[in-house]
């Protein structure tokens, strides 16, 4: 097993160690182990960044290409999104008991697939490519916070009165959270619209068109415009509270089967990119 | 539009086998023509195989050359409004007709595209028809070319030794002469009191040319476009206008507050942030 492996087993088990003092902390409202629990993030993230590093210098480049490679950065920036804005707002941390097990069961089930080098072909070799992924993996990384504000959301307000209240009582108030949760969904959106313009402007480079209706394309318009519901839904109908943090939550889910679920279950171009064995 | 090496077409309506041209296009304008000097099946560089890489001239209505590269994906060439990209690549036949007196009458490249499915590992892209002085069809003439085989798959190349199949078939469509020809054989034509001749087996290359004045400005649009999403999002327009009301009894603070995203917790801030002013106001202080 090399150093590149075992790091990032040591930052799969600071993931998961992190996802259960979140439950531990939360469930229990012991704040020191919350607050504890985005230390072992932040360790875990290191220790995720120092393997990706490895393989970066020793492939030459970044990780865009393969199962293993795409869900890793993936994780990398949903993680660093959430540690980000914990440790600007710690009243947030609690919101890792969402963020945290995606990490966990998305780098897991990167560390149990095949971590097979892709190499870059010539319809890959574009600078476009790292634009491209990078605001995929930045889009994602914002819905994924979003995701854990609106999580945090609904436990408190489906539990008003009982037990959750008090225990995400350090959690900052439903209006701000509410907030956040639009916020992070804005700056998704905008990343998400970035990720499909350099998309299509690298596909005519590649491909020779711009759009060509490939599964991919179509259910990044699918989140995209989702996305375009849930802020059109906010801002022109007025919509609040639960029914819009229940909004935030399913969308996620839905970019997530975007970006890894669909080249697994579609013969896609894009395939090639997320290294499920098929040619480009 | 498919070219063999060596081969220039003019870009016109005739030289396309798809062709997808707006309303308003007008040919008339069009005054170019596009010419494949080279293919390298193999093109690597910067340590990537670019795959087949044809090397492609766009000419002007004299002749000249405007602009000459290799094209291979994210490298594709651009003239004006003009891009050419590489869809694909097959082999060419370059068939001369002779008469029995060893004169050259005519000379045609057919196209010829690889396929896995085909016994010799390709197929014809069209026929070549053969009239006689008064313009009836006497033959319609198609070739393919026998491939090398590494294994069980055909190696999609000119082969060590070229030659060409060639079947030739009367107007009703009835192949009438079917016969494998290498480079510098002659096939006799029945009836025709001439023959055919494999002149050359080299590639070809399939081209997309796309012709569209309005990339640059639909670009220009995206910009704009992402720009002002990028503005909503990072903007956050907070207008607060606070009035002094003194009245004969008292004096009333008016505040008033747009909120241009109408956030809660933007709200919640100002109503905070007047409540600390307030406070501060009664406390004496001047801030």
């Amino acid at each position: 097993m090399t150093l590149e492996i075992v790091l990032m087993w040591v930052a799969l088990t600071f993931y998961a160690a992190a996802t259960a003092m979140y439950g531990i902390g939360v469930t229990f409202s012991k704040d020191r182990v919350t607050g504890r629990a985005l230390l072992v993030s932040t360790a875990g993230l290191a220790f995720q960044v120092a393997s990706l590093g490895i393989r970066w210098e020793r492939l030459g480049h970044g990780p865009y290409l393969g199962f293993y490679e795409v869900v890793n950065a993936l994780v990398l920036c949903a993680a660093a999104f959430f540690i980000i804005v914990a440790w600007r707002n710690p009243r947030l941390s609690a919101a890792g008991i969402a963020v945290m097990p995606i990490t966990v069961l998305l780098l897991g089930g990167a560390m149990l697939s095949s971590k097979a080098e892709v190499e870059i072909t010539a319809k890959l070799a574009s600078y476009w490519l790292f634009i491209h992924v990078a605001f995929a993996n930045l889009a994602f990384g914002a819905f994924a916070v979003s995701f854990g504000c609106a999580v945090a959301y609904v436990i408190r307000h489906r539990s008003a009165g009982g037990k959750w209240v008090k225990r995400l009582e350090k959690l900052p108030a439903q209006d701000v959270l509410e907030n956040l949760t639009v916020r992070f969904v804005l700056v998704g959106f905008l990343f998400w619209a970035i990720m499909i313009a350099t998309g299509a402007i690298w596909a005519n480079e590649a491909w020779g068109s711009y759009w060509s209706w490939d599964p991919i394309e179509t259910w990044s318009l699918i989140v995209w415009l989702i996305y375009a519901v849930y802020l059109h839904v906010r801002f022109t109908l007025k919509w609040h509270g639960e029914r819009l943090a229940w909004f935030a939550i399913p969308a996620m889910a839905l970019a997530l089967f975007a970006l890894i679920g669909i080249p697994l279950a579609f013969n896609t171009p894009h395939a090639g990119i997320g290294g499920y064995g098929k040619d480009l | 539009m498919g070219v063999a090496v060596g081969q220039t077409k003019v870009d016109a309506p005739r030289s396309y086998g798809v062709i997808s041209a707006g309303p308003l296009y007008d040919w008339s304008r069009v005054q170019r023509s596009i010419r494949v000097d080279a293919l390298e099946p193999d093109f690597v560089s910067d340590g990537i195989d670019r795959g087949p890489t044809p090397t492609v001239s766009l000419l002007d209505g004299a002749g000249n050359v405007i602009v000459k590269q290799r094209v291979y994906p994210n490298m594709t060439l651009k003239s004006g409004s003009l891009t050419i990209y590489p869809v694909t690549f097959g082999l060419s036949t370059t068939l001369a007709t002779v008469t029995t007196a060893g004169v050259e009458t005519g000379r045609a490249t057919l196209l010829v595209d690889f396929s896995e499915e085909a016994t010799s590992g390709t197929t014809p892209v069209y026929h070549l028809s053969l009239t006689d002085k008064a313009g009836n069809l006497r033959y319609a003439i198609s070739a393919t070319v026998p491939l090398d085989r590494r294994g069980d798959l055909f190696v999609q190349a000119v082969p060590a030794q070229p030659t060409a199949r060639v079947v030739v078939s009367s107007p009703d469509g009835k192949p009438v002469l079917i016969d494998t020809i290498a480079l510098g054989e002659k096939i006799a034509l029945p009836d025709a009191g001439g023959s055919l001749r494999l002149d050359g087996v080299g590639y070809y290359a399939r081209l997309q040319v796309v012709d569209d004045w309005s990339i640059p400005l639909l670009y220009a649009v995206l910009f704009v476009a992402l720009a002002g999403l990028t503005l909503v999002v990072v903007a956050r327009q907070q207008i607060v206008l606070v009035t002094v009301v003194e009245g004969p009894e008292n004096v009333r603070l008016v505040a008033r507050v747009r909120l241009w995203r109408n956030s809660s917790s933007s709200r919640s801030e100002i109503e905070a942030e007047l409540a600390r002013a307030l406070c501060a106001d009664e406390m004496g202080s001047t801030t």
